[in-house]
């Protein structure tokens, strides 16, 4: 006994994180759901999902003896249930309510294994959610399900119905035939088929339940911890198919259910057929359930055999035989049919997701990187020995390991909705709380981004996303008078831009007060008085640390911490950070970050010994120029002419100090940034191929121009120039930068 | 739990003090005709040097990048960190993979030195503090130095002559140099 209470202590320990982040997402998605009922508070199935969502933390954290949040989430659900029996309508104020429990089942979820973290004040504050719980729980009309008349329907037989008329439910209630053989394990993994039962029982009236003990063997091979039980019930309710699969949601894997409604004759035998064990042979299954006799049967095998033509190796089937030659439904056979097809397929339909750790996964996308300049070792010996079968049998090799590359980095690359709309709740009490009302909304959340990023911009954006309620977006009367709507507008949104990510906050508030933060930025002593920068520069002052303009410190922003934060956390991330301050109209944000980690197409180009990735998105063309086309004009710019037009051109041999003589002929590379478009001469051009971005650490944190480093299949080190900030090295003013002096040095 | 805590408290220190009166490892190399030592405990692994991409518009010691089974690891010249020419590459020129940086945040560098020589066990009462003058590098980059037969080997300190902080301020010094 002590050996058992201890596997379990080992079994629950080994199984609580799994709990912990399911359970997380649970919330998250009651959050969610929350918040789009509010859009559409009449949204059936969404609040069957919210019940289902809150039942599913509830059952679970019953499993692991967390009886805190069972209790707690008890209450949730009773209100919940009030709500989906249209007893309750789901208000503004419920929804609040439901918010704010919803943080706290999170918080008990979260805290799960340390006991220290609940302090009183928590516990009063449950205590007093669960009287507001009650007292909406207790308003509602008494439960409807006491009051159902039991209705006196016939109860059927499940074989020898075939003829009697269908038993008959209450109005508005479906009557279910419900059966379950529950898996041996059942009792092992915690689950009892009683406790289902009565959860049953709570959804409606039961009018027949019959319990199957064929399969319980001899005493003497009894196993008492084995479960050979299963069930037919006749369920009366006016819930839904999916609400009574719920029940069995936590032993799904190894039950076999079936729910079906009353039914016809014909439908009968599709479901008695459908209820039996895989049964290889079709003949077999419809013999019995009585849809074909034996004897007919072995009629209709034995004229199978003898009608099959010596010729085609074709059997007749014996499915249209049987529908031919003994008057079998079509429809029957086809249920038979199915079900040997059925049997066939594997029952992994249910399983789409695999939860895996990122480590391992890291560990994987490391191992592959070696795996990729191995391979590429290997192709090289193999062209050395010129043996034609060695070198294919390589190529095919390196074509296989690109594409485990490929679908290997694909895996991290999860999309930025997620992390946008946990956005939803912040905007909605945030505004709430500040007397703001606003339309939140989402664009692009598809758009995707390394996980690791992912988490990381969260902070930064919730910070830009409050600021903006709070400091951009106006009081409704004040945007009245402004001529505005009196909703203000928050758009969230995600998009790719070569190489990068970009994502935008837009409001249409009152954008930044120039004057007010000059003022502010000259008092602090962050400009010399009396000096005043360009309107960008102005701008960018409310990211400086310990600025704010707030003249008022709310509990959300204003204390000056945070838009400096923000900042740096985008520039560690090697992003950037731009402002739109179109006064009394709005702002707009936008952060590019690149794709670090990620996988991009990058375009190989080489210059003396060097090789350098531009990314493949931002080329837009290659032009060959003798090295005397790139001439120097007169601001000391490099320049090339291009239909006409003038292009600037970075010297990439000049600005890295590369070693080496120029050659006579040199080829332009086009690129497209978000200044407009300009040259790169380089020198040798090496086509394009999947690069994957490593990034270089914190000693060259401060080098501009370059985005990261990549392996190449050579095992050779190769710069990824970043077009961006390159960009602004060309067409920065010349006398402030040095490197454009460096530009300047002709080789 | 506030037992277990006090019992490794009050372990720790203890173990620290048994392994400075022991002997510690160090790792000899030599760069030109000077002979270095560094704990052995931040040493990963010493390569050979190969193939090494120049990250451009960096000050002379920060001799390139390589590819470490994956890893994109800086390499550091000492010799021209100690501001002296850079190092040529020869035949048995090396690149020591270590460790530098503060607990949780470390950070791995290769450090190309013109050979490796042996792993030698140096007690700490045969180690003298720097002496406040007389040496040919900074003296904060000293740890001490050893006493190895009649010799005296510099026992160089990672953390402030390879400090990531360090570097990278005389990085940005160079740029916008």
């Amino acid at each position: 006994m002590h050996n058992a209470s201890d596997a379990d202590r080992d079994f629950i320990a080994a199984a609580m994180p799994a709990f912990i982040s399911e359970a997380g997402e649970q919330t998250e998605a009651i959050e969610t759901l929350l918040l789009e009922l509010e859009e559409q508070p009449d949204n059936r199935e969404l609040l069957d999902s919210l019940f289902r969502c809150a039942h599913t933390v509830k059952g679970s954290a019953g499993i692991f003896g967390l009886s805190k949040v069972v209790e707690f989430t008890h209450h949730v659900e009773t209100l919940l249930d009030k709500c989906r029996d249209g007893e309750l309508a789901l208000t503004p104020e419920i929804s609040t309510l439901l918010l704010q429990c919803n943080d706290q089942i999170k918080f008990l979820v979260d805290t799960a294994s340390d006991e220290s973290a609940d302090t009183p004040d928590l516990k009063d504050l449950r205590a007093d959610l669960v009287i507001q719980l009650q007292v909406y729980t207790e308003s509602a009309g008494k439960p409807t399900q006491a009051n159902a008349a039991p209705v006196a329907a016939p109860i059927a037989a499940a074989a020898g119905a075939a003829t009697s008329p269908a038993p008959s439910a209450a109005p508005g209630l479906t009557l279910w035939n419900i059966s379950a053989r529950f898996g041996q394990e059942t009792f092992r993994n915690g689950m009892d088929p009683l406790s289902i039962a009565k959860y049953l029982k709570g959804l409606g009236h039961i009018q027949s339940m019959t319990c199957a003990i064929d399969a319980v063997p001899a005493l003497v091979n009894l196993n008492p911890e084995t479960c050979y039980l299963s069930f037919v019930m006749e369920l009366e309710s006016a819930a839904k198919r999916e609400e009574i699969e719920g029940a069995f949601s936590f032993v799904a894997d190894d039950c076999e259910l079936d729910i079906q409604c009353p039914e016809s004759a014909e439908q009968k035998l599709v479901r008695a057929i459908e209820d039996m064990p895989a049964t290889p042979r079709l003949g077999d299954m419809l013999v019995s359930v009585g849809a074909v006799s034996q004897s007919k049967l072995t009629e209709v095998l034995s004229n199978q055999e003898q009608s099959t033509p010596a010729t085609s190796g074709q059997k007749a089937k014996i499915g249209n035989l049987l529908e031919d030659k003994a008057g079998v439904a079509p429809a029957v056979v086809e249920a038979a049919l199915n079900k040997q097809q059925k049997a066939k397929e594997s029952s992994g339909e249910e399983n789409r997701f695999i939860r895996v750790q990122a480590d391992r996964l890291d560990a994987v996308i490391n191992l592959l990187g070696e795996l990729v300049i191995a391979g590429a070792g290997a192709n090289l010996l193999a062209r050395e020995t010129r043996n034609v079968a060695l070198i294919e049998a390589n190529l095919h090799m390196n074509g296989l390991i690109e594409e485990i590359r490929n679908g290997t980095l694909g895996l991290r690359m999860v999309p930025v909705g997620e992390t946008f709309s946990r956005f939803r709740r912040v905007v909605r009490d945030t505004a709430g709380s500040l007397g703001k009302e606003v339309n939140f909304e989402i664009v692009g959340g598809e758009a995707e981004l390394d996980k690791s990023m992912v988490e990381k911009i969260a902070d930064p954006l919730m910070h830009l996303v409050r600021n903006s309620l709070d400091h951009g977006l106006e009081p409704p009367a004040e945007r009245v008078a402004a001529g505005k709507t009196p909703a203000g507008k928050l758009t969230l949104s995600a998009k790719h831009e070569t190489g990068a990510i970009l994502i935008r906050i837009e409001d249409d508030g009152r954008g930044i007060n120039r004057e007010r933060v000059l003022q502010r930025a000259w008092n602090k002593g962050l400009i010399e008085q009396g000096v005043v920068p360009s309107d960008d520069v102005i701008n960018m002052m409310i990211f400086e640390a310990g600025f704010s303009t707030a003249e008022q410190v709310t509990n959300l922003s204003g204390r000056g911490v945070g838009m400096d934060v923000v900042k740096r956390n985008i520039e560690a991330l090697r992003g950037n950070l731009k402002l739109n301050s179109r006064p009394g109209k709005g702002l707009t944000v936008d952060i590019r970050l690149p794709l670090t980690l990620a996988i991009i197409d990058g375009f190989l180009v080489g210059v003396g010994k060097a090789k350098f990735v531009l990314p493949l998105g931002s080329v837009v063309e290659v032009i060959e120029a003798g090295g005397q086309h790139v001439r120097v004009d007169k601001n000391g710019r490099h320049v090339v002419e291009l239909r006409g037009n003038v292009l600037p051109v970075v010297r990439l041999r000049s600005l890295y100090s590369v070693e080496s003589t120029l050659p006579e002929r040199t080829s332009v590379v086009v690129v497209a940034s978000s200044k407009g478009q300009y040259g790169i001469e380089v020198e040798v051009l090496m086509g394009q191929q999947q690069t994957v971005i490593k990034p270089l650490g914190r000693l060259f944190k401060t080098l501009r121009g370059i985005s990261g480093s990549s392996i190449l299949g050579s095992g050779e080190v190769a710069l990824i120039l970043d077009v961006g900030s390159l960009g602004d090295l060309v067409t920065a003013d010349l006398h402030s930068s040095s490197h454009l002096n460096r530009t300047e040095v002709t080789p | 739990m506030s037992h277990a805590m006090t019992a490794a408290a009050s372990f720790l220190p203890g173990a620290q003090r048994s392994l400075q009166e022991d002997a510690l490892q160090y790792l000899t190399f030599s760069l030109g005709d000077e002979v270095f030592a560094i704990d052995i405990r931040s040493v990963r692994e010493i390569i050979q040097h190969g193939s090494m991409t120049v990250v451009p518009l960096m000050p002379e010691f920060v001799r390139g990048i390589i590819n470490l089974r994956g890893a994109v690891v800086p390499v550091i010249d000492l010799q021209s960190r100690f501001g002296r020419p850079k190092a040529e590459f020869g035949k048995k020129t090396c690149v020591i993979i270590f460790d530098v940086g503060p607990e949780g945040d470390k950070v791995e560098l290769g450090l190309l030195v013109d050979a490796v020589s042996e792993v030698i066990d140096i007690a700490p009462s045969a180690i003298e503090p720097p002496p406040p003058f007389g040496t040919t590098i900074q003296r904060e980059f000293i740890r001490g130095l050893g006493k190895v037969g009649s010799e005296f080997i510099v026992i160089l300190e990672p953390e402030r002559a390879l400090n990531i902080d360090d570097m990278v301020a005389l990085t940005e010094q160079n740029l916008t140099a």
